[in-house]
């Protein structure tokens, strides 16, 4: 496709190859392109810029919102609403594509925010691609990411995955937008945002903006699983950096890009993220739960933990409280997992007791927990009443919150 | 620019910001029309001052923003919508989300009236006749705004009342009237 005057992507700080990547993929009427990564990424300036050099006239934006995303065709709606009549929209995809394809004829079709977008709006999408020039993005990580994924790789599009900006381009950005930041301050700032252009912008703006950054960082972790969270509060309690043996749910951590994963190591990415979990945790608890991990840990050099170790297990419960049994006010059960995963109190769960309290957090009854584990139902509740004993929880449901087996 | 204003704070600091945004030339609705029975039509340069308290009215409130309108919106609902509601209204223009501690003051409608007519340049006289105060109380009052700002005169005062109100973005020569028509 053949972009209007200027350099192609000229001011694009660190993304130069990601738009070359992105023009080539509509180079031909029927393209597809589709712009991957975390919010914040710098997906929506790539796509801004791309339809700018498309020329006047020829580009065509649209995009999913979160908090309506129940509306049919919204995404598109918005895109290409003034060339269409209004009874367009309320027709089958077939008959909308057809009616969208006509209108955007060789111009380009942009859409973002795939992850929101109604399932009108993907049917349409589907039967568009090979007949339009089309560019999609998608936010890693959210609820509907996996499904609006798996379209851009029916549709074959091409995948351009922005990745967290090198040191020097966020450096160009800060200057771009701070100039004059005093080395010291530069270096915090580019340590805090990650490699986030939106990060790095918010933050220059002054400490104010803070607060909206952290929100929005905590808002990453709604959709992951509770394991996942868990070990995300584990990882900030270390410091942000655990061998991999010891984080449960790290696929899903790495698809949201909080974390990255090397050399048996995972790290978290967002210093900020970090800071904002362990500072959620009452003082007292957050030194007893670092001696804890401390103790699972074990000294520098020892042997590798393993996730079936009983220390481990008990700071998940204890972790998983903090998550869960805090938010209903459920002090004195978290002040109890703590003390479990201290030792300071009556001490962990033995395994069999941590098998049966798994089983309840799958919704097994007694009779089902013993048939599986082969016992008698007798035994079976002798655990469960030890485990509830031993975790401060006045009932079953609790007992699985608390030992963190609750999905 | 149109202003994307969320709160979430006290009512005074929602206040403030509806203030903020008028004291610069925006109309302010309050209130959020029903676009319930979408599509929207049409839209206007209008900053639509609201308070958001569930899902239905942060899917009003995206919506007036879809449609082109400004918002000064007090968040109050859970911190899912909250989220949401951000996370939209960045995709449709330059948030401004005020929340957590302020640098600059947080003013009261008899404050920003005070500071309105003194960068306007009006004397103490004038605004205690428009404001039905006496010169004492109006001489009070400047004298607390001075504290507040930490700052010395009333020239300074109006100064640093400007920069404050810089904040907010000011209406262009081409609203109001702009925005995204839906058929």
């Amino acid at each position: 496709m053949e972009m209007r005057g200027g350099a192609p992507g000229s001011g694009l700080v660190g993304r130069r190859a990601e738009f070359a990547q992105l023009v080539r993929s509509i180079d031909e009427p029927g393209g597809v392109g589709a712009v991957i990564g975390e919010p914040g990424i710098g997906k929506t300036a790539l796509v801004h810029r791309l339809l700018a050099e498309a020329g006047e006239g020829r580009g065509h934006l649209g995009g999913a919102l979160a908090t309506v995303s129940q509306i049919s065709y919204l995404a598109l709606r918005r895109a290409v609403a003034a060339g269409l009549p209004s009874g367009a929209w309320v027709r089958e995809p077939a008959h909308v594509a057809a009616a969208v394809a006509a209108h955007v004829a060789d111009g380009v079709l942009a859409v973002e925010d795939l992850q929101w977008a109604d399932p009108g709006t993907l049917a349409v999408l589907e039967l568009l691609a090979g007949r339009v020039r089309l560019v999609l993005s998608v936010r890693s990580g959210d609820t509907g990411s996996e499904p609006a994924l798996a379209l851009v790789r029916r549709m074959d599009a091409t995948e351009v995955l922005l990745r967290p900006l090198e040191t020097a381009d966020a450096l160009t950005l800060l200057d771009s937008r701070a100039p004059g930041t005093p080395p010291n301050a530069a270096a915090a700032l580019l340590h805090r945002a990650a490699g986030n252009p939106m990060l790095l912008v918010e933050l220059a703006a002054g400490e104010e903006r803070v607060a909206s950054v952290v929100l929005g960082l905590l808002a990453r972790l709604r959709p992951l699983p509770q394991l996942a969270r868990q070990s995300m509060t584990l990882l900030a309690l270390a410091g942000g950096e655990l061998p991999i043996e010891l984080v449960a749910g790290v696929t899903e951590l790495q698809a949201s890009e909080l974390v990255e994963v090397g050399d048996g190591r995972v790290v978290a990415r967002h210093a900020l993220l970090l800071d904002a979990i362990v500072e959620r945790i009452d003082p007292a608890r957050r030194r007893g739960l670092r001696a804890a991990l401390a103790a699972v840990l074990g000294p520098s050099g020892g042997p590798t933990p393993t996730a079936g170790d009983d220390r481990l297990r008990e700071l998940r419960a204890a972790v998983a409280v903090l998550s869960t049994g805090a938010e209903a006010g459920d002090d004195a059960a978290g002040a109890s997992a703590l003390d479990a995963a201290t030792g300071a109190g009556a001490g962990g769960l033995t395994a069999r007791e941590l098998d049966v309290v798994a089983l309840v957090g799958e919704g097994l009854t007694d009779r089902a927990i013993a048939n599986r584990l082969g016992l008698s139902v007798r035994t079976v509740e002798t655990h469960l009443a030890s485990a509830r004993r031993k975790l401060g929880a006045g009932n079953r449901r609790q007992a699985a919150l608390l030992a963190g087996a609750d999905r | 620019m149109r202003p994307l204003i969320v709160v979430e704070g006290r009512d005074e600091e929602w206040v403030h910001a509806v203030h903020q945004v008028r004291a610069v030339g925006w109309p302010v609705s309050s209130g959020l029309c029903d676009h319930a029975a979408f599509p929207v039509t049409g839209c206007s340069g209008v900053v639509c001052s609201a308070v958001v308290s569930d899902s239905a009215g942060a899917a009003r409130a995206v919506l007036a923003g879809v449609a082109g309108h400004g918002l000064v919106v007090l968040a109050g609902a859970g911190r899912d919508v909250n989220d949401r509601l951000c996370d939209d209204l960045r995709h449709l223009g330059e948030l401004d989300h005020r929340v957590g501690v302020r640098r600059t003051p947080v003013l009261t409608a008899e404050q920003h009236a005070l500071l309105d007519g003194l960068r306007a340049g009006e004397q103490i006289g004038t605004l205690a006749e428009r404001l039905f105060l006496s010169r004492r109380s109006v001489e009070r009052r400047l004298a607390l705004l001075r504290e507040l700002f930490a700052v010395d005169g009333n020239v300074a005062l109006a100064a640093a009342y400007g920069t404050q109100l810089a904040e907010v973005p000011v209406p262009g020569p081409d609203q109001p009237g702009r925005g995204v028509a839906f058929p």
